[in-house]
């Protein structure tokens, strides 16, 4: 962005000439920088008086404003974030859903908080179980809800996660396609048409998550639709290079599962009281950028008022008996670490989530670092390789 | 979901009105505000003032009375749905709309053809219009608005006007605009830069 003043950087983001990671750097500068705030909101002001006057006006027909408002009454579209518009009339499954994962979230969070003793590390003050599935996990602890709304729920995720397996093996046709050369892009149309298709869906399934997600996991997954969707426009380009970039996609959408269902859990109003407001999480951060669907992955969420670190992690090695995962925290500016304990060997080969105490002293940007040990290991310092750790901050 | 800070308690007067006294952007931000509660009357008023620019922006792009219906449709859904995560620092409510609705009749338009219509590609003039329709609207001060900004317009080099409706009305990459009026691809980013150049200027000095 040197070399470009503001405001044509903001032109260029508002008319899609941006890469995909430039426009996502872009989104995180306008979150922290209001006078860049301030020059997109004119230039979107621009635009949109370009747009204006670019042709007369015309009116949609009177059947447009019948039918969004029959859609509104019947409830055949997405309610308002808000309880003054819920109806008492037959619950949607966007409305029981969410709202059945986050109780049944809830319950699982609650486990983070009672000490195991099959916990190694001093310092790790619980574990939920390991989730193989997002499905499992959801319905594992079923104390709160009628069979048929888990049922509603169970097959609401299976659907996700059909689209999901469904997306991955078209890329995987797609790449096995391009690597041979005898299939050009051009004929593939339809499968295009199902891939742009699937991406609504997801986006569909996902809208009733992100309107009951805290605001900086709902900016999160709306990022990463937001990826998505940009892969599918360059997707669209008939281009022998579009299959760059693909497996980071399918590694984001792939993620995002875990994301969306950690988010109901953080909404406000589903949490128990005696845990506060939604837990109290206040940011989030990642601990890598997967690059293909197959790769370790880990999202850390703070939660400032417990001084914890819930970690979601994903796609973990399968380890020997003669090794282990160790978690520590890293002060960046004394490059000194603390030891916060080792992750269950249930978590070896598989997905879950842990929640960690941090040591009092932990500084606000402290890095969080797993790396594979020898059993037992003891030390100051990790000496083993590194497995995941916290993304450099972004730069100013 | 947490409320941006500018959801505070809704106002008495209806809002949908544009008063000299009062600042359009805080009451459409009222409005919506008022939408993110669940107030459909709330939601015919944005519609009221804004369908018939969604409307005619995705007609512009799509050129397809049923396809833009639609498109108007889909965006009051959306805004219906997706109120409360309006950002008033990123946009005002006008352009939040509108960027949602270019946004979609694009995608419509990707859609329906995968590629750039390379071959029946015509150049677009934004004034092969007649005046007057601006000034088939209802409300005086938004074909007040429409005629001031396309006055404003017309001094645009035909140039840089053509590049910037490619651009945004048809989503083309300054490759594709290149492409389209059979410019080197350096010369078509340079219409397109000086070309937005020039409308902030045309609009800062309104």
């Amino acid at each position: 962005m040197n070399q470009r003043s503001n405001s044509q950087v903001c032109f260029d983001y508002l008319l899609d000439h941006m890469e995909p990671k430039e426009r996502k750097r872009f989104e995180r500068s306008v979150d922290e920088d209001d006078k860049l705030a301030s020059t997109l909101l004119s230039c979107t002001d621009d635009l949109t008086r370009f747009a204006e006057g670019s042709a007369p006006l015309q009116k949609p027909s009177g059947d447009v404003w019948k039918a969004i408002s029959a859609d509104i009454r019947n409830n055949t579209i997405d309610f308002p974030a808000d309880k003054a518009h819920r109806t008492r009339r037959g619950l949607p499954w966007f409305v029981i859903w969410p709202a059945a994962a986050g109780i049944l979230l809830a319950l699982n969070l609650l486990q983070f908080f009672w000490p195991r003793s099959g916990f190694d590390g001093p310092g790790l003050v619980a574990e939920n179980g390991v989730q193989d599935s997002v499905t499992e996990t959801l319905i594992v602890r079923d104390t709160a809800v009628s069979e048929e709304q888990l049922q509603t729920l169970r097959d609401e995720i299976a659907v996700l996660q059909e689209s999901l397996t469904g997306l991955n093996q078209s890329m995987q046709a797609k790449e096995l396609e391009l690597e041979s050369r005898d299939v050009r892009l051009t004929n593939l149309e339809e499968e295009r048409e199902a891939l742009v298709q699937q991406i609504d869906n997801l986006e569909q399934n996902y809208l009733a998550l992100l309107d009951m997600a805290s605001p900086v996991l709902s900016n999160e997954i709306d990022s990463r639709v937001g990826v998505a969707r940009e892969y599918v426009s360059v997707l669209q380009n008939d281009d022998s290079s579009t299959v760059n970039g693909i497996w980071d996609r399918v590694g984001e959408l792939l993620a995002l599962t875990d994301i969306a269902v950690l988010s109901v859990g953080t909404r406000e109003g589903s949490v128990p009281p005696e845990f506060g407001d939604g837990f109290g999480i206040v940011g989030s951060e990642r601990l890598n950028e997967p690059e293909t669907s197959l790769d370790p992955y880990a999202l850390a969420f703070q939660n400032a008022e417990a001084n914890q670190t819930i970690l979601t992690l994903g796609n973990l090695p399968e380890l020997s008996r003669a090794e282990e995962m160790h978690l520590w925290t890293r002060d960046r500016e004394l490059d000194t670490f603390v030891s916060i304990g080792t992750l269950p060997r249930e978590l070896h080969g598989a997905s879950g989530d842990i929640a960690a105490q941090l040591p009092e002293q932990t500084s606000a940007d402290a890095e969080l670092v797993i790396t594979v040990e020898d059993t037992g290991f003891v030390g100051d310092e990790p000496m083993g390789t590194v497995l995941l750790r916290t993304q450099n901050p972004p730069e100013p | 979901m947490r409320r941006p800070s500018f959801y505070s308690p809704k106002p008495e007067k209806l809002v949908g009105q544009i008063l000299e006294d009062k600042d359009p952007k805080l009451e459409w931000e009222a409005t919506l505000s008022q939408v993110a509660n669940g107030s459909e009357p709330a939601l015919r008023r944005l519609y009221a003032e804004f369908s018939p620019l969604v409307y005619t922006i995705a007609l512009r792009v799509l050129n397809d009375r049923r396809e833009a219906e639609e498109i108007t449709q889909d965006v009051f859904t959306k805004v219906w749905r997706l109120a409360s995560r309006y950002d008033k620092r990123k946009a005002s409510v006008k352009s939040w709309i509108v960027m949602m609705a270019r946004s979609a009749s694009i995608d419509k338009l990707r859609k329906r053809s995968r590629r750039p219509d390379t071959d029946n590609r015509h150049t677009y003039d934004v004034f092969d219009y007649p005046l007057q329709d601006v000034y088939d609207q209802k409300s005086p001060a938004f074909t007040k608005a429409a005629a001031l900004v396309r006055e404003k317009l017309e001094s645009l080099r035909p140039e840089y006007r053509t590049c910037l409706e490619l651009a945004y009305f048809k989503g083309y990459s300054q490759k594709e605009i290149a492409a389209a009026m059979n410019l080197p691809e350096g010369t078509a980013k340079t219409y397109v830069r000086r070309g937005l150049q020039k409308l902030r200027q045309l609009f800062n000095s309104a």
